[in-house]
């Protein structure tokens, strides 16, 4: 039997409707209370805002769904002049201070542009947040050294319009969501090794599922000390510079969604670290290992709140296109009082989402991670002078030294463990809660979408396919509320440590 | 059909699957060419599952041909899917009297019977019916050989089974280029374009109220296989996730004996086991000449809402391995999200299952 052809008709034309889209404080009131206090913030975040969405509407939006397909066909391809468009608008740097050469952009700012990106792209928001992530683990280490090196490397980069990327190396073949849980973490079978040597350290081991993993140009690599005895003060975090003798990214793994943001094995087979390429972690890593897991927590778990938020907001929009531009049953979706209250759910839940993502956001910034980068001044017009070359010097010695040190690590200590508790159960709660609803929006949103929701072209199965990567990754939600119970319900059990 | 019958039929299917898995897979990963998909039919109606509701329709053979699709949806949901639209498809000509011509045949099983009016404009002109628009998301549209379509008036009671073949050159008739979907890509859709089309007389196959009731019947009826497919699904997602949990470490012991797993693991089998018994009550009390009851008309909407939540547990259970390629989990999410619009809109099928409970 043969196959038949005939005549060929061409794709059905884009919708025309057009989406109103929410300004900053339509889609942040919450956040007008805290910028009465301080409008000139209020006036650079909105300015921020508004550049984010500019990035997003003519850069971004009209190119998801090519990208998406050509990532489908080739899992190795990367979006090249997005990305360099991306450098022109700062958003490799825009959480460094602009004394150090970044765009000094606000954290809440920085959250907002990831929940943007997210609300077009969730893989590109990954591609960009996971950088966030390893910043938050070298921020963790409270190193300023290192701190200032990661700095430099993305900010130098980025002026010159080369995107910089790091990836955060934990995950290995035998742990998974136990790795990325700060009481879990003795128990994930973790069997990367540091040896030292003279100048340095050999590295060995296999990481897998590594975001960014072939993109990054540092990889941020948690690994035990050999001579230890796999205790958490055991753990150290080293910088691994692409190329290094010893570094292998052998495969990209091939992912269901959010493919623009590749997963990748990374290999090390006696890697040499030298000692300026390791973070300080305190005594033995001790701070790191017991608070700085929770700390990074925290911030990136409210971090995927953002992404989640973005999510659910693009499920509202979609079906919102669809609805304006089809009919149901003979009549137009749009005119018909059902389909408009499930729509109100879908935005409804997107408004849930964000408020939950921001109450995690603000308790980061007021006691978490994020609270001594809130506290960097902005020295103004100093900022330029201090990234003179000259100048830079003195401030990078400043940095490296350590006087510096000791001040990062006052700062760290003065967080109490009944804060970091509340902080990180409130990054639990912000991840699982709008992972959750971004689940239900894309599920919904297809649902009313019938047959169109499943068709690549309307954007609605790219989000489901895309949002359920936000209920996995930095630990699963299940692992997320399991440290829920361990960090709000202890003082309710008497035997809370002996879960089976 | 006897039970001894269809414990063979299903082993029989079961046995092809499991030498086929590559295949099978292989398919699902990447849309299947033209020339394997017609091997397929080949092979499928040398295997005689092709037209197991061609002699007649009973509930036996509706029975007989949820037990295939169940144990193909455990493997490959898009075959099992394009199993069942060719049984539609044969049913519906010894409907009519005729033998059904070799291939596959498309037919729209992503549309409700309420749907079916609104998908393209039909009218008649010096007694000739004419038809003008475009019907989306046909599968196998771009290798089947027909076109089954069934045209109904928007008002009145006209109704019409027209059979398209799909050569070239036909004037105003025109197909898409296959579609990217979620789920289901082994069976590949398309649009059918119309653009003042008249529909030659020898393509009516059935037209008037007995051929509406006919038609209406047999998308009534073929919920029971739908179900049988979502069901297959499940349970293929349920066994990946528990055979997983029982072998892989995480937090020090085996997945398994966290009891957080295994009551998710509990919850996932306790609605696999309702659904695949669902299907098999609704097969055995299935009459001949009459639709489905509202309640098991209930009980396939509800199926079709679960699966997609059951098989992200399925993935969760796994982690970020479930997310990959490589396992089958996430094919399995997708398919069940696509699954849900099998014979139509879920809300256009809800509003018409309370439309006649209103009347």
């Amino acid at each position: 039997m043969q196959s038949i052809a005939i005549n060929e008709c061409p794709p059905l034309a884009e919708p025309t409707a057009k989406i109103a889209e929410l300004s900053f404080l339509e889609r942040y009131p919450e956040l007008a209370f805290y910028l009465q206090k301080d409008p000139a913030l209020g006036r650079k975040m909105e300015a921020h805002y508004r550049r984010v969405e500019q990035f997003c509407r003519y850069h971004l939006a009209p190119h998801v769904l090519d990208i998406d397909l050509k990532l489908r066909d080739d899992p190795h391809y990367v979006p090249h002049e997005l990305l360099k468009k991306a450098c022109d608008y700062r958003l490799f740097s825009m959480m460094f201070p602009a004394s150090v050469g970044g765009a000094g952009e606000h954290v809440i700012s920085a959250f907002m542009t990831y929940e943007m990106i997210a609300s077009h792209c969730v893989g590109v928001a990954n591609l960009l947040g996971v950088s966030g992530l390893a910043l938050a683990c070298v921020l963790a280490s409270f190193d300023p050294r290192a701190i200032s090196k990661v700095a430099r490397l993305i900010v130098d980069n980025e002026k010159k319009g080369i995107p910089t990327f790091l990836s955060t190396c934990v995950t290995e073949p035998g742990a998974g969501s136990d790795a990325e849980d700060a009481d879990e973490f003795t128990h994930a079978q973790l069997r990367t090794t540091a040896k030292r040597v003279p100048g340095g350290y050999r590295l060995n081991g296999n990481k897998v599922f590594i975001s960014n993993g072939a993109l990054a140009a540092l990889h941020v690599v948690v690994a035990y000390d050999a001579d230890g005895a796999h205790r958490p003060e055991d753990l150290l975090l080293f910088l691994v510079a692409r190329g290094s003798e010893g570094l292998s990214v052998p495969r990209n793994e091939k992912k269901m969604g959010q493919k623009v943001c590749p997963a990748s094995e990374v290999v090390f087979e006696d890697v040499f670290v030298p000692d300026e390429m390791v973070c300080r972690t305190g005594d033995k890593g001790s701070y790191f290992a017991y608070t700085g897991i929770a700390n990074v927590l925290g911030l990136t778990r409210a971090g995927v709140g953002a992404f989640a938020t973005g999510v659910t907001e693009n499920a509202y929009r979609t079906a919102l296109q669809f609805v304006r531009s089809n009919d149901f049953l003979g009549q137009p979706m749009e005119q018909q009082q059902w389909v408009r209250i499930e729509l109100a759910n879908l935005a409804r839940r997107a408004q849930v989402a964000r408020a939950t993502y921001v109450s995690a956001l603000l308790a980061v910034c007021a006691k978490g991670l994020a609270n001594p980068i809130t506290r960097v001044p902005d020295w103004g017009v100093a900022n330029w002078a201090l990234t003179q070359p000259g100048i830079a010097n003195v401030r990078d010695s400043l940095l490296d030294s350590s006087i510096a040190e000791k001040l990062f690590k006052r700062i760290a200590a003065t967080q109490t463990t009944s804060e970091r508790d509340t902080v990180t159960a409130y990054g639990d709660v912000a991840k699982v809660s709008c992972s959750e609803l971004a689940m239900e929006n894309c599920q919904r949103a297809i649902s009313l979408m019938g047959k169109g929701g499943f068709r690549h072209e309307n954007g609605a199965e790219k989000l489901l396919r895309d949002v359920k990567l936000l209920q996995i990754y930095e630990g699963t939600n299940q692992v997320n509320m399991l440290d829920f119970v361990k960090r709000r319900l202890p003082r309710q059990f008497s035997n809370a440590d002996t879960l089976v | 059909m006897d039970i001894e019958t269809l414990t063979l039929l299903g082993d029989s299917v079961r046995s092809w699957c499991e030498d086929n898995a590559s295949l099978l897979g292989k398919m699902e990963h990447k849309q299947p060419s033209n020339e394997l998909l017609n091997q397929l039919y080949g092979t499928f109606n040398s295997l005689g599952i092709l037209s197991i509701l061609g002699e007649q329709e009973t509930h036996h053979e509706i029975e007989a041909l949820a037990e295939v699709a169940t144990q193909l949806a455990y493997h490959s949901p898009s075959i099992a899917v394009m199993v069942v639209q060719q049984n539609m498809a044969a049913w519906l000509f010894t409907e009519a009297g005729k033998s059904a011509p070799e291939g596959w045949i498309s037919l729209p099983v992503y549309d409700a019977a309420s749907e079916w009016r609104f998908q393209i404009n039909h009218r008649y002109n010096q007694g000739q019916l004419s038809l003008d628009g475009r019907w989306s998301s046909l599968p196998l549209l771009n290798v089947a050989t027909h076109a089954l379509l069934p045209i109904a008036a928007k008002e009145g009671r006209d109704f019409q089974l027209i059979l398209l073949p799909l050569t070239q050159n036909e004037r105003g008739l025109s197909v898409s280029a296959p579609a990217v979907t979620l789920g289901l890509r082994a069976c590949p859709t398309a649009d059918l374009q119309f653009a003042q089309y008249d529909v030659k007389q020898e393509h009516i196959l059935l037209s008037g109220e007995k051929a509406r009731a006919c038609t209406e019947l047999l998308w009534s009826h073929a919920e029971t296989c739908m179900m049988a497919i979502r069901a297959g699904i499940a349970k293929a997602s349920y066994r990946t996730a528990r055979d997983y949990a029982a072998q892989r470490y995480q937090g020090g012991k085996i997945i398994i004996e966290h009891s957080l797993i295994r009551k998710m693991l509990a919850d996932f089998y306790r609605e696999t086991c309702a659904m695949d018994e669902s299907w098999r009550m609704m097969a055995q009390g299935l009459q001949s000449d009459q639709p489905l009851r509202h309640g098991q008309v209930g009980v396939a909407l509800k199926s079709g809402d679960l699966l997609p939540w059951l098989t992200s547990d399925g993935i969760q259970i796994l982690g970020g391995v479930g997310y990959m390629e490589d396992y089958i989990q996430e094919r399995r999410f997708r398919d069940a999200k696509q699954c849900e619009f099998l014979l139509g809109h879920p809300h256009a099928r809800t509003l018409n299952l309370w439309h006649h409970e209103s009347e």
